[in-house]
């Protein structure tokens, strides 16, 4: 269960960035960046399930995980903007 | 499922609405334009977080997740509306830059309106990347009318080229 859960936060994350690459070409479509979110995602997963439960079925825990990969990465990928529009290195 | 349950979970989907639309306002306020139809983006978070804690598992912390991920969609949609809607450009802390300028290319343009230069060096710095790549970019601003070249040699430098001038 464990692996699946990350894979599906690893998912989430994948969503979330080619989403954002969609919006700007260049730099964040690099695949170094897309395995990037995708680690974030599944990181924002396994946290999420380590401070709640996991829902009961399958399929209802890997939605979770995917959603929570989604959203771990969008936090991320807004702080690291946040950054370098306040004069922080983009890599 | 009741009304009042269902109430509850439109809430915390609200909850998670309100913490993307602060985090959109923060990028918003450094990238330095102006946040738009922010209701809109928590009336959707309310209504995805509730309906995804529905359909997934009836817990307030997957409608607030969904609430996150449904403002974030929304912001996402309404930018590329933004974009079509300004004929392909979209708007910068510099003004309105063509669809091709990247994100790199984009926080070049702020730093150099933000302490009015930039140079080679500094933008290989922050990127990472190499020096030619770097010229390429930089020039590719300086041909599109967005930085001036300024002195010559190891003084060189680029300037922001603002509304009047250009």
């Amino acid at each position: 269960m464990a692996w699946e859960i990350l894979l599906a936060g690893f998912a989430g994350g994948l969503v979330r960035v080619l989403l954002a690459a969609r919006k700007y070409h260049g730099w964040c479509e690099k695949a170094a960046t897309l395995s990037a979110s995708g680690i974030v995602g599944a990181l924002a997963a396994a946290a999420f399930f380590f401070v709640t439960d996991i829902p009961t079925g399958m399929t209802a825990a890997l939605l979770a995980a995917g959603l929570a990969g989604y959203v771990g990465a969008d936090v991320v990928e807004s702080l690291y903007k946040i950054r370098a529009a306040r004069g922080g290195r983009l890599v | 499922m009741e009304l009042l349950e269902l109430l509850v979970l439109m809430g915390f989907g609200l909850l998670g609405g309100i913490v993307r639309t602060l985090l959109g306002w923060a990028k918003a306020y450094n990238e330095g334009y102006k946040l738009q139809r922010a209701w809109f983006g928590l009336l959707i978070s309310t209504l995805s977080g509730a309906l995804a804690a529905v359909l997934i598992a009836e817990d307030p912390k997957i409608a607030v997740i969904a609430g996150l991920g449904g403002a974030d969609i929304v912001e996402a949609l309404w930018k590329g509306l933004a974009k079509r809607a300004a004929g392909g450009s979209f708007a910068t802390a510099a003004g309105v830059a063509p669809i091709w300028i990247t994100e790199r290319q984009m926080t070049a343009l702020r730093r150099a309106k933000l302490k009015g230069r930039i140079t080679i060096a500094e933008y290989q710095e922050f990127t990472g990347v190499s020096k030619r790549t770097a010229q390429r970019d930089i020039d590719a601003l300086v041909k599109a009318g967005y930085l001036l070249c300024k002195g010559k040699g190891r003084g060189t430098y680029y300037a922001p080229v603002t509304s009047k001038k250009k």
